[in-house]
């Protein structure tokens, strides 16, 4: 019966949806996760840093500055790659995910510039991570 | 390109330039700290941070420099082909730093437990060190106490004068201190005589040793008793003991602990002082009878020499007259005797050489029938000066002594005479032995009895030696003995080198 029921399932014509497809702007969800997932774990490390009592050591609070500056690079990628979703859907491109309820204002345009320059971001946050180690290794050597 | 649009191209590509060096300067930083420490295991999670980061810096800061490069090359396009792939590549990067960080809790409390368990070792280990610090010093400090104690008690095991003897249950000995050695004789006597059990010198009987020993397993101990105990040279003496038991080393048997004293000398002392007493009442009921017996002996004798003179011609009556004179004298002589012991009559003292009084007496008895076959030997000390004497009555004690010493040993045999000073209780020791039969321990109490004598009837009054004795003694000095059945007797006439103030009625105790 078993038996049975299972060539019955597998012989009939119907449209095959297993395996999912993967198309349009998947790629831009899963980047945005990656993005609040980064986020996610910068504020555990944060969190982690100053529960621990880590911050009372000079290099623990430059890493912990870095990790601020990191969440405000990742906030900043998220909102630039939103705008240009919309900037996109606006031009009349298929890939926009969000729509604001304004169109085409002048001063999106100028956030969006702003935003784009993350290196404002992303640089001081490795250079702090920098410092930090440097300290770990001076109070290491001291 | 506007000059806007290059200083934006510019500004992106400083900073992906700044982003990728800061990234592997972190990373080298990260490695050195691994590299000081590299058991420390937050070193290493911040080396895998700084891997994670330089991936993602290169993913995402390179692409920026290749894609302005492309545009300053007019090769915008390829961009389009590279695009999803950078993307790609950035948002793994972006997970697996993300991923990496969120092991920062985990790893951290791995980190603390290991700190806190370094902490608890380094403590455990601070405190095993002061452990074995203390220990050290306290065993140093208990071996100190134990050798104060050791050689405390090995101090009164090795001075005391008693014998202290350790033993176990079957008598074999453990341990005996020097006096012990002393007492049985001398270390190597008790060598020579092959002494390792109690019953090879104390409780020879049969049985003896096991008696003792179930009255010490049934009492725990023992009073002080009297035993004799034959030492190593075979010298019996009176010895004192006391036992206790005590549990053995591993509690599974018993040891005895003697205590043992000698009382040898207290037992002749005792022996003398009660000899004494008994010669000195001797004295006194002799000194009276010879006075009483003297006087009428005197009459009898005075009156028989008045009848004998009237007998001008040889009759029955003159023999009997000479019978009575004859036995009278007799008496007499057995009188003076009694008096000589008794110390009645004066001695008539002056300084006398006593090796030339010792010579006229062996000359005086070699020329008696009965020495030709005895050696008279003489060891005279030339320390030894003359003495304050009665000549005639130490004459007598010394003839007595050389006589008593021929009649011991018959008709051959050795007799020494030997003189030494006693510088130390001022008075010269006077030495008679003989090779004779001895003196046995039954008759040693009587010797100095009056009247007492081993000869046979007729052979001697028994005298002798009560008279000697009674004359040393007027002269302040004593008479010893040393005897044992067939192995000779050795005499020793002691006479101080003082003049000694004689009492002439009565006697010393």
């Amino acid at each position: 019966m078993v038996i049975l029921l299972f060539f019955v399932l597998i012989f009939m014509p119907d449209a095959a949806i297993a395996t999912q497809g993967h198309r349009g702007i998947e790629g831009l969800y899963v980047h945005l996760i990656a993005h609040v997932f980064f986020i996610f774990s910068m504020v555990l490390f944060v969190y982690w840093i100053q529960k621990g009592r880590l911050i009372e050591a000079a290099g623990w609070k430059y890493i912990r500055y870095s990790a601020y500056f990191f969440i405000l690079w990742n906030i900043d990628c998220i909102v630039v790659h939103l705008l240009e979703s919309h900037l996109y859907k606006i031009a009349g491109a298929s890939l926009g995910i969000l729509i604001l309820p304004v169109s085409n204002a002048a001063w999106i345009n100028g956030i969006y510039y702003f935003m784009k320059m993350d290196h404002f971001f992303c640089v001081p946050a490795m250079a702090f991570l920098f410092l930090g180690l440097k300290r770990l290794l001076e109070e290491e050597l001291s | 390109m506007s000059l806007i649009s290059g200083v934006i191209s510019a500004v992106d590509i400083i900073g992906a330039i700044l982003m990728i060096a800061f990234a592997f300067m972190s990373l080298r930083l990260a490695m050195r700290l691994v590299r000081r420490e590299p058991h420390n295991i937050i070193h290493a999670y911040l080396m895998w941070i700084c891997i994670a980061m330089a991936v993602f810096a290169v993913s995402r800061s390179a692409v920026h420099i290749i894609r302005q490069s492309l545009d300053l090359v007019g090769n915008a396009g390829a961009w389009q082909f590279i695009g999803p792939y950078s993307g790609a590549v950035n948002t793994f990067t972006l997970i697996v730093v993300g991923a990496v960080t969120l092991f920062f809790e985990y790893t951290w409390s791995i980190y603390r437990q290991i700190l806190s368990d370094k902490q608890i070792l380094q403590a455990t280990r601070g405190e095993l060190m002061d452990l074995n610090e203390n220990l050290e010093r306290r065993v140093d400090e208990r071996t100190r106490a134990l050798a104060d104690s050791e050689r405390k008690y090995r101090e009164v095991f090795e001075v005391s004068r008693d014998m202290i003897l350790l033993s176990d249950l079957e008598g074999r000995i453990f341990a005996l201190n020097p006096a012990g050695y002393e007492i049985l004789g001398g270390a190597a006597d008790v060598s020579a005589a092959h002494i390792e059990y109690c019953q090879d010198f104390l409780f020879r009987g049969k049985d003896d040793w096991k008696k003792i020993v179930t009255v010490i397993r049934r009492r725990q101990w023992l009073p002080d008793m009297e035993f004799d105990m034959v030492n190593a040279r075979g010298e019996k003496r009176r010895i004192l003991l006391s036992a206790s038991l005590v549990p053995g080393p591993r509690n599974d048997e018993g040891r005895i602990y003697f205590l043992i004293k000698d009382i040898e000398k207290r037992r002749m002392i005792k022996e003398q002082m009660a000899r004494a007493d008994k010669l000195a009442s001797i004295g006194e009921l002799s000194a009276g009878i010879a006075h009483e017996i003297n006087n009428p002996l005197g009459i009898i004798l005075g009156y028989a020499q008045l009848m004998l003179r009237e007998e001008s011609i040889p009759s029955q009556r003159s023999e009997d007259l000479k019978t009575i004179e004859r036995h009278v004298r007799t008496c007499k002589v057995i009188v003076e005797d009694l008096l000589n012991f008794a110390r009645v009559s004066p001695a008539k003292k002056e300084m006398n050489d006593i090796h030339g009084l010792i010579d006229d007496v062996i000359k005086f008895t070699y020329y008696d029938s009965g020495f030709d076959r005895v050696v008279i030997e003489k060891d005279y000390d030339p320390d030894v000066k003359p003495l304050f004497i009665d000549e005639k009555k130490i004459k007598q004690v010394f003839v007595n002594l050389i006589v008593n010493a021929k009649y011991a040993m018959g008709e051959k045999g050795s007799i020494k005479i030997s003189t030494c000073l006693n510088e130390p209780d001022k008075r010269v020791e006077v030495r008679v032995s003989d090779t004779g039969c001895g003196i046995s321990e039954q008759d040693m109490l009587k010797i100095f009895d009056p009247f007492f004598t081993t000869k046979p009837t007729g052979v001697g009054t028994g005298l002798g030696l009560s008279v000697s004795y009674g004359i040393v003694k007027n002269h302040g000095g004593d008479i010893q003995v040393k005897s044992e059945p067939g192995a000779g007797a050795v005499f020793t006439v002691l006479l101080p080198l003082e003049p000694h103030h004689e009492h002439i009625i009565g006697w010393e105790k």
